[in-house]
């Protein structure tokens, strides 16, 4: 998903704590990314412009945030010991996506 | 001219999503640190108010107002309380209290000809009953009146205004 415009707001948004809580659930991140998926459906379905201009910010937005967690779990979930076991990992959640530039 | 957005790639996020759950489980998942998760509610409680709510319709929603109910003791007569209106229930009136029953009580205004009360819109639930007057602010003097009870103490003397402590 396009991050476009919203990689900027989101520049300045909270991580998941740090303590580390250790409290990581990939549900999480899905829940966001069905809100995305239900946005562009309720977004091609309407004819209001308004409507459809609100859809695409809430669906950037989500889109960000389903992002910001599968980045958290690889940071701070994901040790080295699991990328180990299962490599897979790094080709599923490894690919940076909104982690800032600096 | 109407263009669609592609929901092919938030289907490939979720399906990568739960790809990376599979390995999260698989890693030991939530590590036993999660809560557990309380116990869905008995359907007596929570779920019991929501459907009264939905029986009741478009009613307002129970508010700061509502919240204490059950737990304080009935309005004594004499006293002068704040009700939800029977026939508007958004609406509230400040009357006196000149019976009191089980479940209900007769509400009356200190100004017998001009006050609509009990005797039009009948006895209010006592649940209606949300606030009792605690301070008089007028008409000055007289104080004893608005604590005086079995005795409509300010008759052909409306009391202007009260603060009702709800």
């Amino acid at each position: 998903m396009n991050a476009g415009s919203t990689a900027q707001t989101i520049r300045n948004r909270l991580r998941h704590c740090d303590l580390p809580c250790g409290i990581y659930d990939p549900e999480q991140a899905r829940i966001e990314a069905e809100s995305c998926y239900k946005t562009i459906e309720k977004y091609n379905s309407s004819s209001d412009e308004h409507f459809r201009a609100r859809a695409i910010l809430v669906k950037e937005e989500r889109a960000e945030l389903a992002k910001h967690h599968i980045d958290v779990l690889w940071s701070d979930y994901f040790k080295p010991e699991h990328v180990q076991k299962h490599p897979e990992i790094t080709e599923l959640a490894g690919t940076p996506r909104s982690r800032p530039r600096r | 001219m109407k263009q669609s957005l592609d929901l092919n790639e938030a289907r490939t996020l979720i399906e990568m999503i739960d790809k990376i759950a599979d390995v999260w489980t698989k890693a030991g998942g939530p590590q036993a640190t999660r809560m557990p998760r309380r116990s869905a509610p008995e359907p007596s409680a929570a779920a019991s108010r929501r459907d009264r709510r939905k029986e009741h319709g478009a009613g307002p929603a129970p508010g700061r107002l509502d919240r204490r109910r059950r737990a304080r003791p009935p309005p004594a007569v004499g006293e002068i309380v704040l009700a939800r209106d029977p026939r508007a229930r958004e609406r509230f009136v400040i009357k006196r209290v000149a019976a009191v029953s089980e479940r209900a009580c007769t509400l009356l205004g200190d100004h017998p000809e001009e006050s609509t009360d009990s005797r039009q819109f009948g006895p209010v639930a006592l649940a209606d009953v949300v606030g009792r007057a605690v301070f008089r602010y007028a008409p000055r003097g007289a104080s004893a009146a608005s604590r005086a009870v079995g005795k409509m103490a300010t008759w052909g003397r409306p009391v202007h205004a009260l603060r009702c402590r709800a």
